[in-house]
C-alpha cells in the first residue's frame, strides 16, 4: 500500500526519481547535506574545492576557445587574449589564481582530513583516491602552466 | 548547560517566518545578480574581440568588376558577398512578390544601388560560406547562392528561399564614397 503510494505520486520528475533517484541523490548532496554538529569551518574546503574546479572548467573552456596550440603562437594568443579579448585579461587571471588558490584550498583540506583522522577506518579507499586526484590535478596545473610557452613555461618544462 | 541556555533553546522553536523570507529572498536576489553579471561577462568573451573590431571599415573599389561578376572581401574577419547584378538578375528579384518569402524584405530596401548587391556571405543558418561566388559554381535554383552544408538557397538579392536557413544574407552597413567605391563598415 505503501509502495502504491509513491508510485501514485504525479509528475515526471517523481516517475524518474523512483527508477534513478537523481532528484532524492542531489537534495541528500547540495541541500538536505546531513552532517555531525560538531563540525567547524575547516570542513568547508571540501566544498570549495567543487566550487573552483567549477570555475576552473568554465574559465578554462573559454580560454580554449581563444587559444591556438601552436608553438610559434601560443604565446601571441595569449597576449591577444589579455589585450584585446573581451574581459580576456580577466578570464586569464581567475584561471591563473584559480589554480594556485584550488592548490591553497585543497592542501588545506588534506591538513584538516590528517588533523582529524578522516583517513581512517572506513575511510581509506577515499582518502586512497584523493591522493590520485591530487596527482592528476598537479599533472594538469603543469600542462596549463606550460600551455602560454613563454620563458618560464619553456625552461620549467626543460 | 545552564538555565538560560536551556530558555534559549525553547524559544528557538519557534521560526520568525518574515525574518527567514527576508533572508531568503535577498541571498536569492543577490545570487540571481551576480549569475547574470558573471553570466554576461563570460558570453561576452565570446563577441568580436578589439583587435577584429579594428579592422572595422574596408574600401573596396567595384570598378574591375565585370557585370554579372562578383567578389569576395574581407571583413571584420567575415566574407563579404559583392555582385555586380545583371539587370535579367534585378528583374527577377524585383519581380518576386514579397509576400511570398520567408524573411520578407524588397529587394530595394537590400541595396543602395541596384546594380550592386553587398551581402555578409555567411549562411543564416548554421554559418557556412554559400557556393556561389565563382564561376561554375551551384547557385542554387534562385540564382543567388547555394549553400553546402545543409542545402539553402538564396536568390539574386540574398533572400532565402529554400531550405533551413531562418533569414536572408546580412546586408552590412557601407555607403558609396563615389560611383565606384563603396565602403564597408
Amino acid at each position: 500500500m505503501k509502495e502504491k503510494e509513491t508510485e501514485n505520486k504525479k509528475g515526471i520528475s517523481n516517475w524518474i526519481d523512483k527508477r534513478l533517484p537523481v532528484f532524492t541523490f542531489i537534495n541528500h548532496n547540495l541541500r538536505d547535506y546531513p552532517t555531525p554538529k560538531n563540525l567547524n569551518y575547516f570542513w568547508n574546503f571540501g566544498s570549495l574545492a567543487g566550487v573552483t574546479l567549477v570555475i576552473m572548467i568554465v574559465t578554462g573552456i573559454l580560454l580554449a576557445m581563444q587559444y591556438t596550440a601552436n608553438t610559434e603562437i601560443a604565446f601571441d594568443s595569449v597576449e591577444r587574449i589579455m589585450r584585446d579579448v573581451n574581459n580576456g585579461w580577466l578570464l586569464r587571471y581567475i584561471h591563473m589564481n584559480g589554480a594556485s588558490m584550488f592548490f591553497i584550498i585543497v592542501y588545506i583540506h588534506m591538513f584538516r582530513g590528517l588533523y582529524y583522522g578522516s583517513y581512517k577506518y572506513p575511510r581509506e579507499i577515499l582518502w586512497m583516491l584523493g591522493v590520485v586526484i591530487l596527482f592528476l590535478m598537479m599533472a594538469t596545473a603543469f600542462m596549463g602552466y606550460v600551455l602560454p610557452w613563454g620563458q618560464m613555461s619553456f625552461w620549467v618544462q626543460q | 548547560m545552564s538555565e538560560k541556555d536551556l530558555k534559549d533553546n525553547e524559544l528557538s522553536d519557534s521560526v520568525d517566518e518574515e525574518k527567514r523570507d527576508f533572508l531568503f529572498i535577498t541571498t536569492a536576489g543577490l545570487a540571481v545578480a551576480g549569475g547574470a553579471v558573471t553570466a554576461f561577462s563570460l558570453i561576452d568573451t565570446m563577441n568580436p574581440a578589439k583587435d577584429v573590431l579594428a579592422l572595422s571599415t574596408t574600401e573596396v573599389d567595384l570598378a574591375p568588376i565585370e557585370e554579372g561578376q562578383s567578389l569576395t572581401v574581407m571583413w571584420r574577419g567575415k566574407p563579404i558577398f559583392i555582385r555586380h547584378r545583371t539587370s535579367e538578375e534585378i528583374r527577377t528579384a524585383n519581380n518576386t512578390s514579397v509576400n511570398e518569402l520567408k524573411h520578407m524584405a524588397s529587394d530595394e530596401s537590400r541595396v543602395k544601388n541596384p546594380k550592386w548587391l553587398v551581402v555578409v556571405g555567411v549562411c543564416t543558418h548554421l554559418g557556412c560560406v554559400p557556393l556561389g561566388q565563382k564561376v561554375g559554381d551551384n547557385k542554387g535554383e534562385f540564382g543567388g547562392w547555394f549553400c553546402p552544408c545543409h542545402g539553402s538557397h538564396y536568390d539574386t538579392s540574398g533572400r532565402i528561399r529554400k531550405g533551413p536557413a531562418p533569414l536572408n544574407l546580412e546586408v552590412p552597413p557601407y555607403d558609396f564614397v563615389s560611383d565606384d567605391i563603396i565602403k564597408i563598415g
